[in-house]
């Protein structure tokens, strides 16, 4: 990586920085003063001029917020609908980015601006009749009812796709001189080659299906299924809103995520100039 | 390592191959999904456009009238509109230009660059609700931090999301803050993907840092550029949770978006014909300016 | 071919997880043999005392579970119409406006004891009246809108509190005075809700719609000046911008009362609650009696259960509804919640609240003579997408955006709109 950089001159090196040291901090002072209000009591989140630090750290927000529902129950339910919901939008859309940018078929385009101008439609906007769609198919009420109907997102299939139009057909020819059928040259041949663009989908995937709240507040209406966001936005009532538990919850669902791309950055990021099109 | 050569032939090379039915296959399960739950529901969204709802009454058959209404009679449709449309031309200028410069600053080899990634990346990870939330703090007239900081240090406050003025700007701000983290990530693995070895070839020739951008950088960068504008130009046009918490559409309807429109008719008003029309036009003009930019990309991609 | 392994993929890839999960989702614990499906959106002080009510129904009632979820107020009108068109509607839900689900409602006639509906206040009980007289739910509190007012901010500024009934000016220019003499933010906040500005309006003689419901009253006299009139306490800064033109949808003034920013804020009882809890000892509060122009002004409010048609058993839901509206439920949510009873014996009896009891008292006795057209404007089948109306029409002329004319002509326009 390093040998890459063609700017080494240390003055610029300390702009570079002094740059981002300001980005950062616009960035994540934000996210910070979340966290400290988090242990606030609901006075003092209310007080004006606003307090940076708690003047008395409190944790009850916390243990008063999860105990108000089954957390563990919660939190294994977003899990398993992120990582399943994830995984198959990884595959059928990768999938379908390789036949949009890899073969010459009849109906090619067509497809495709219908999938970027559909890409645009809002859910909010369709929510009734794709709900009306789910229930007759019997996925009400059921994970799959969260996990499936998001699955086929123009968006992943449109990262992807752009991404694939950069891959050289050199190497899918030596494949298929070497006898390699189809699915062989997406899997073993494209697939590889795609980690960073897969990187990024996964990333938009999973930190969407973890904040959604409102598909799967209308899917499920059995509280054993629900999402970590579903209690979040629980605290949230008609004319009272519970900032201090929503503030804790807020910090809590963000645990995990922050979590999971700590341990996955070194795979996204540098990780992918190590593939890339050296592959 | 790769030579300038074999770039060359990544831009262009696209072979025609025999018809077969392996990238229908391919297709096959997107397909399916998109259809049952994208192109169906779109379809009877559209149908109900033409029925004049309400919760007393039996649906009633009303031909084009709520067409006409929107379009004609309603003041506050047009206006959504311009709204719109003044949001996505700022928004996503500054994404583009932001991700880019983003990219690049993330991209060099300083010491902390692990942090400096997470923390561009931070506010990707809140929900749109908390992000609005958190910064209708910041921003509230009275009680909000950076009328504090300016009061201390002795420079004007402004009430801040409730000047029409002031609030459109600060809506893109924030949108922008919660987003530019996931677009940078775009740009960076972009920027990843370039060879060193062309870097390399330019050094050799005496180039300087501001030219291997312009004549390196920037070209191979055009796909992702791209990806960033699509898909910048999407979020923007389905903006509804952010504005919706932060200013509600206001101060009146100064920062009211088409998809808050359309909320507001349907569940506010109880009028899902009408929001469905609302949501029939937004759908158009998304198809028009989808054509319009896949025929821009053609004729790039050709060259 | 290829060709085939490919295409067996991509069917597992779609029936694996299908299987899977179907499953776990399909397995759910069948122990009792009767789920009630109960939809709750929490105020706070609420929530606790429904939740003991449920826990003491399971207890009674060995067969039956009740799956009681919390959802956001703010997608609750969307989640009810999704689910109830899809036929997947909860058995019992907490609403505000039930005739928006009439079509989806379950009649509980057949279901309840006769003369149910008899026992609560028969202004609610319209709300959940259906057009051929079926019983879809009934009113599970009773709210009261009226000023609360910051009484060691009066004693500070050395201004004497007005006794009896004062105009709503009076009020609005001792606040203006207390502001000014101790220099904090804001004399008189009202909430953005299109029922509170009703509640201001009925003050004047106004009201959105005419006694006998059938046109709306927005143009007459004594509306439009009372709008007027709201719309001009904006521009002398003795409302402030921050609420009305401070989003969309509700925004309270809560926040700046608990602060002790604020002189004087017209809301409701359901505050005192959290007022009760979080202003502790850091200041004197009180409720004052509506401003009386013409006439005393402020609305009857309240929040409904409503039952669904729903997959669920209608006999368990109508036992379930009984239990919860029974004199003695009843009296132990509102007392705990700190509601007004919307049961007729409840209301004479009077409740033992916990905390301030005089606050509440001063509420129940502006609801005693509350005019009929906070009644008639309050129960009409289209006040909710009219009030809605108002607050949006009057927010573009207080922020400028149009003027009084223009706004109110729109108003009228779009609310004959959403009456049609």
């Amino acid at each position: 990586m390093a040998r890459k950089n063609r700017i080494n001159r240390k003055k610029t090196n300390g702009a570079v920085i002094l740059l981002l040291a300001v980005g950062s901090a616009l960035m994540f002072v934000p996210v910070l003063w979340i966290i400290l209000s988090s242990f606030k009591s609901l006075a003092e989140i209310y007080r004006s001029p606003p307090t940076f630090l708690p003047e008395r750290w409190i944790f009850t927000n916390y243990t008063e917020a999860v105990a108000q529902f089954r957390f563990l129950r919660y939190l294994w339910n977003s899990i398993l609908v992120t990582l399943s919901a994830t995984l198959i939008t990884l595959i059928i859309n990768s999938m379908a980015a390789f036949a949009l940018s890899k073969y010459q078929f009849p109906g090619r385009s067509i497809i495709f601006i219908l999938m970027l101008a559909t890409l645009m439609i809002p859910i909010r906007v369709i929510m009734l009749p794709v709900y009306l769609m789910v229930a007759r198919l019997g996925m009400a009420n059921t994970l799959l009812g969260i996990i499936i109907p998001p699955a086929a997102t123009p968006t992943g299939v449109f990262i992807l796709r752009q991404y694939m139009l950069t891959i050289s057909d050199e190497m899918i020819d030596a494949a298929k001189i070497d006898g390699a059928g189809h699915f062989s040259i997406y899997w073993k041949i494209m697939l590889p080659l795609c980690t960073p663009a897969l990187a990024v989908v996964t990333v938009f995937s999973v930190m969407w299906r973890w904040n959604d709240f409102l598909w799967p507040l209308i899917v499920i209406n059995r509280e054993k299924l629900f999402t970590l966001q579903l209690a979040l936005a629980r605290f949230r009532g008609e004319l009272v809103t519970d900032w201090n538990y929503v503030l804790a919850m807020t910090v809590l669902s963000i645990i995990p995520i922050v979590a999971v791309f700590a341990g996955m950055q070194k795979y996204l990021i540098q990780g992918i100039a190590s593939t890339g099109l050296k592959g | 390592m790769r030579s300038l050569k074999t770039l060359k032939t990544l831009k262009t090379a696209k072979k025609k191959k025999p018809l077969s039915l392996a990238p229908y296959l391919f297709l096959l399960p997107n397909t399916i999904i998109f259809t049952l739950f994208i192109i169906i529901p779109a379809l009877s969204n559209f149908l109900m456009s033409l029925y004049r709802t309400s919760p007393f009454r039996d649906r009633e058959f009303v031909g084009l009238d709520n067409f006409r209404y929107i379009l004609l009679i309603d003041d506050l449709f047009p206006r959504s509109l311009g709204n719109l449309a003044r949001f996505v031309v700022w928004d996503v200028l500054l994404i583009v230009v932001l991700s880019i410069a983003i990219g690049v600053l993330l991209n060099q080899a300083v010491r902390g660059k692990s942090f400096f990634r997470s923390a561009f990346f931070f506010p990707v990870l809140l929900s749109p609700v908390v992000v609005a939330l958190v910064w209708q703090w910041i921003l509230h007239n009275q009680f909000g931090i950076l009328n504090g900081i300016l009061q201390k240090v002795g420079l004007e406050t402004r009430p801040w999301l409730l000047r029409p003025d002031l609030a459109r700007t600060w809506v893109v701000v924030v949108h922008v803050w919660a987003t530019i983290g996931f677009f940078a990530l775009i740009i960076l693995a972009g920027l990843q993907s370039i060879p060193a070895s062309l870097y390399e070839a330019s050094r050799v020739d005496g180039s300087r840092a501001y030219q291997d951008f312009i004549f390196i950088t920037f070209p191979m960068l055009a796909p992702s550029i791209a990806t960033v504008t699509i898909l910048g130009m999407i979020r923007a046009f389905e903006i509804f949770d952010h504005i919706y918490i932060l200013t509600g559409g206001g101060p009146g309807t100064a920062t009211m978006m088409v998809v808050q429109y359309i909320y507001r008719a349907a569940f506010e008003l109880d009028q899902f014909g009408r929001a469905a029309a609302a949501s029939l036009v937004l759908f158009v003009i998304i198809l028009l300016l989808t054509i319009v930019q896949y025929l821009f990309g053609k004729r790039r991609e050709a060259l | 071919m290829k060709n085939i392994g490919l295409l067996m993929v991509a069917c597992l890839l779609l029936l694996t997880p299908a299987l899977l999960l179907g499953q776990s989702a399909a397995d759910a614990p069948a122990k009792a043999e009767d789920v009630i499906r109960f939809v709750w959106f929490t105020d706070g002080p609420d929530q606790p005392a429904i939740e003991a009510l449920v826990d003491r129904y399971e207890d009674e009632n060995a067969q039956v579970a009740v799956d009681f979820a919390i959802v956001p107020f703010g997608e609750l009108n969307q989640l009810l119409i999704t689910q109830a068109s899809a036929g997947q509607a909860p058995d019992i839900a907490r609403v505000t406006e039930p005739y928006r689900f009439f079509e989806f409602g379950l009649d509980l006639r057949p279901y309840t004891e006769p003369g149910f509906e008899k026992q609560f206040l028969d202004g609610p009980v319209k709300l959940v009246t259906g057009p051929e007289g079926e019983i879809f739910g009934f009113p599970q509190d009773l709210t009261m809108n009226g000023p609360f007012i910051n009484v060691s901010l009066f004693k500070k500024a050395g201004v004497p509190l007005p006794e009896g009934d004062v105009p709503w000016e009076t009020w609005f220019d001792l606040a203006k005075t207390v502001k000014d003499r101790t220099g904090v933010p804001y004399a008189v906040a009202a909430d953005r809700s299109g029922h509170r500005l009703d509640g201001i309006i009925q003050s004047y003689g106004g009201s959105y719609f005419t006694p006998d419901g059938k046109s709306l009253n927005l143009n007459s006299p004594e509306t439009r000046g009372a709008l007027q009139t709201f719309v001009d306490l904006h521009e002398k800064g003795i409302m402030p911008l921050d609420i009305w033109a401070g989003g969309s949808g509700y925004v309270g003034g809560n926040q700046q009362f608990i602060n002790g920013q604020l002189v004087m804020y017209i809301s409701g009882n359901w505050q005192v609650a959290q007022f009760a809890s979080t202003i502790g000892d850091s200041f004197e509060w009180k409720a004052a009696p509506n401003g009386v122009n013409v006439q005393s002004g402020g609305m009857p409010g309240g929040k409904f259960l409503m039952a669904f048609e729903s997959a669920g058993n209608p006999e368990a839901t109508g036992d379930f509804v009984q239990f919860l509206s029974s004199k003695e439920s009843l009296a132990a949510y509102a007392s705990q919640a700190m509601f007004l009873p919307a049961r007729k014996d409840l209301l004479e009896e009077g409740i033992e609240y916990p905390v301030r009891s005089d606050v509440m008292n001063s509420f129940l006795a502006d609801l005693s003579r509350l005019p009929a057209t906070a009644y008639s404007d309050n129960y009409h089948l289209s006040f909710g997408p009219v009030g809605n109306v108002v607050r949006d029409r009057i927010t573009q002329a207080i922020t400028g955006e149009l003027s009084f004319s223009r706004a109110m002509e729109l108003m009228i326009r779009e609310a004959g709109e959403v009456m049609r």
